[in-house]
């Protein structure tokens, strides 16, 4: 299936009335420097939903779409600054999967929601160790793996003899450790893989495809972020706007004061900015997701996104008073997930250097048409 | 009326083959010293300058891109407008403060009578009257309803009583469309009632105009002083006391050009140029600072292309929303030319011409001429007023406005 405008609506209307109505898919955690258990009864409800695995084709038992519909999603989980990690645990999977080996057991396998999965490779992190592959096992350590629970299948990048490959571990396996920690309001492991045997005992991909799922996953990847940066952006600025327009104080609400209205008119200036960068980086995406320019549209709208999800986050946290101090008042937990998602896979100012190298290149057009 | 000529119909053209015309046009017709350059990155066509480009375009059918045709303009749908200004933009062009066509034009076409159009509008398009907005005055600026000067109904003509100020170019204008007070006093409840949309010639007995010097350093603005003025009362456009609706009406389309890149695009330019003539181009602080601005003035383009396709998608009027577009390019265009100054050291203290390195440019210069574009055209906390009431629905205070 492809996209239409029609389908999107659709999909944003019934994930935003889905989302709305189920609480426990934005419930906060007591303490919140703790790692939670994967919430395997909710990652349930999503697969029969048919939401986990977009983008996987649908010859191998995956529901087809592709990453537009993948980012409507995460921006729908972002508005309710849902842990649920659909991001970490569906989309950036489906983004690996869509170049590997066995993905008629694979697919089947993320989109039933048997198994969550988690992607563990070499990203931004250049402190990393390499994993190291050899004879259908893998060693070293991977860290800041997002959504990495006990039960995932961890789709692991590695390197034999310096050649790129990808392989599927099973992270119940006894030669695999997980360190797990809170990450923004979910969870990451860093994880240890000691001679860990592979499913199918040989890699999913290896050389030009492998290094090829690697960009598209970091591109895809960036994207899906976005969107759920945006999602977090839009829900707290909604949650404030409301919250500032029945707040009274000094016999008035306080949105009549313009020191408040003109702030909320900034956010909302940052928040249409993230969304029309996001969505021409969407775009170009579509069109050609190897271009430079797409790759520098791509960078600009993951810095927007997180820039204005923090300075949203802040800004409402500021703007509910002292209630916007408390974890009951539910406005913190959009900072605490946009800090997170605003250094994943390259902070802003990473990805604006990315961009003005791109640009310095000349590989991108500035002037329209 | 038909001022229709014989120049061709180009609305009726495929989008690229009406934008490779202007573009083949432009690079055989466009004065190369009009072009905007590293010293003047926002210049104006001014004077004798300002009348060669407007019969340039005239003789060649370019003239009032958004007039329709029967009025002797264009006739361009809105995408066809944007083309045209892109292309515009894309060479540099100079910009170009032309309200009989921007402003008193359109008004005209849609209140004038068929006599005023018959009158003015060919006199438009060919340059031999120059037009001045006569809006603003010392005590009404952005709160403009509050205007005061005064037209007395004498019988067969009015008299006029008062001062404009802020006006752009008027000693180079050769006629002024104004907004005064006809109502009497106590006659209506609104302050926006009893105001009505007058023309009159800048040589009539009794106009002085007095020209205001700028913190650029240039003449481009004018206090106008009307001591007793005769106005034929032909000269009044649309319903009297109900000129406020006229105004209004021009604030459709316009305001969405006040968003347009053109400007912040020269501005950063010329930051790149700065930072390359000072050798900062490996000075990661610096860098870091004009990947905000690049990336700002790229995120922008993509809410203005949204916001522009959208009202040509829908052929609506611009909604209120448009007011963001404004206040954000203006700041982004103050925060670029601040940014070249501050990068360019000690050459930034200069007030005027200053060579750097290879380059010639004047930081001073650019520095100023950003500052009203987040005054004028109701300025930015205004607009972010609008924005707060009409877009963001929030409450006013009990007995506000």
């Amino acid at each position: 299936m492809t996209y239409t405008d029609d389908t999107i609506d659709l999909l944003r209307d019934s994930a935003a009335e889905f989302l709305a109505e189920r609480r426990e898919f934005s419930a906060h955690k007591a303490d919140v420097t703790a790692a939670a258990p994967f919430a395997a009864d909710l990652w349930r409800e999503l697969a029969e939903l048919g939401w986990l695995g977009l983008g996987l084709p649908e010859e191998h038992g995956g529901p087809g779409f592709g990453l537009r519909e993948s980012a409507v999603l995460c921006e729908q989980f972002g508005r309710v600054a849902s842990p649920v990690p659909y991001l970490a645990a569906s989309a950036l999977p489906a983004a690996v999967l869509k170049h590997a080996g066995h993905l008629d057991k694979l697919a089947p396998m993320l989109t039933s929601g048997e198994r969550p999965f988690a992607v563990a490779w070499q990203d931004t992190d250049a402190a990393s160790p390499q994993i190291i592959y050899e004879a259908a096992q893998v060693t070293g350590t991977h860290r800041f793996v997002v959504a990495a629970d006990n039960t995932s299948v961890l789709l692991v990048n590695a390197s034999d003899q310096g050649a790129p490959l990808w392989v599927a571990v099973d992270a119940a396996s006894p030669q695999v450790k997980l360190e797990r920690f809170a990450m923004g309001i979910g969870d990451a492991a860093h994880v240890h893989f000691d001679h860990a045997p592979v499913l199918f005992g040989e890699p999913l991909m290896t050389g030009d495809a492998a290094q090829q799922a690697t960009r598209d996953t970091q591109q895809a990847g960036r994207l899906a972020i976005a969107a759920q940066l945006i999602g977090l952006t839009s829900g707290v600025l909604d949650k404030t706007l409301a919250y500032v327009s029945d707040r009274v104080q000094f016999a008035r609400p306080i949105a009549s004061f313009q020191s408040i209205r003109h702030r909320c008119v900034d956010l909302y200036i940052g928040m249409r900015l993230a969304k029309a960068s996001l969505n021409t980086a969407l775009r170009a995406y579509e069109a050609a997701p190897d271009a430079p320019a797409t790759q520098a549209a791509i960078s600009a709208a993951k810095a927007r996104c997180g820039d204005v999800a923090v300075q949203t986050g802040r800004e409402a946290i500021q703007m509910h008073g002292a209630m916007g101090f408390t974890e009951e008042g539910g406005v913190g937990v959009y900072l605490r997930a946009a800090m997170h998602l605003r250094a994943w896979l390259g902070t802003p100012m990473q990805q604006r250097r990315q961009y003005l190298a791109l640009r310095a290149a000349g590989e991108v057009n500035h002037v329209t048409a | 009326m038909s001022l229709l000529d014989s120049h061709p119909d180009r609305n009726a053209l495929p989008d690229d083959e009406f934008r490779q015309q202007f573009r083949s046009w432009l690079a055989a017709n466009y004065p190369p010293e009009f072009k905007q350059d590293h010293r003047r990155p926002f210049r104006r066509l001014r004077g004798e300058n300002h009348l060669r480009w407007i019969r340039l375009l005239h003789r060649d059918g370019w003239r009032a891109p958004s007039w329709p045709r029967e009025a002797g303009g264009m006739g361009l749908s809105f995408q066809k407008l944007v083309i045209y200004q892109q292309e515009m933009e894309r060479i540099g062009a100079a910009r170009v403060i032309d309200n009989g066509e921007t402003l008193f034009g359109p008004t005209l076409i849609h209140f004038g009578s068929a006599e005023q159009k018959q009158h003015y509008l060919p006199k438009v398009l060919n340059g031999e009257h120059i037009w001045a907005q006569g809006y603003s005055e010392p005590n009404a600026g952005s709160d403009l309803a509050s205007l005061r000067t005064r037209a007395e109904d004498q019988g067969d003509h009015y008299v006029v009583n008062g001062q404009k100020i802020w006006t752009t170019h008027a000693e180079e204008c050769t006629h002024i469309f104004m907004l005064v007070r006809t109502g009497a006093p106590g006659q209506y409840a609104k302050k926006q009632q009893g105001i009505s949309f007058l023309l009159i010639d800048l040589k009539t007995a009794g106009i002085t105009i007095r020209p205001i010097r700028t913190i650029a350093g240039e003449v481009e603005l004018c206090e106008v002083f009307f001591d007793n003025v005769r106005v034929p009362k032909e000269n009044l456009i649309g319903e009297l006391d109900k000129g406020w609706d006229l105004a209004k009406a021009l604030l459709g389309h316009e305001r969405v050009w006040l968003g347009s890149t053109a400007m912040a695009t020269q501005a950063l330019k010329l930051a790149r140029e700065v930072v390359i003539q000072t050798g900062q181009q490996n000075d990661a602080g610096v860098m870091d600072r004009l990947a905000q601005l690049e990336t700002d003035l790229h995120d922008y383009r993509q809410l203005y292309a949204e916001i522009i396709d959208d009202i040509a998608a829908r052929g609506a009027q611009a909604g209120p929303e448009v007011s963001m577009l404004k206040v954000y390019i203006s700041e982004l265009q103050q925060r670029i030319t601040e940014f070249s100054v501050e990068m360019a050291g000690i050459h930034g203290g200069v007030t005027g011409d200053v060579q750097i390195n290879a380059m010639l440019t004047d930081l001073h210069w650019q520095w100023m001429m950003a500052r009203p574009v987040s005054i004028f055209a109701g300025c930015n906390e205004v607009q972010r007023d609008i924005l707060a009431r009409a877009v963001l629905k929030l409450p006013e205070s009990v007995g506000g406005k």
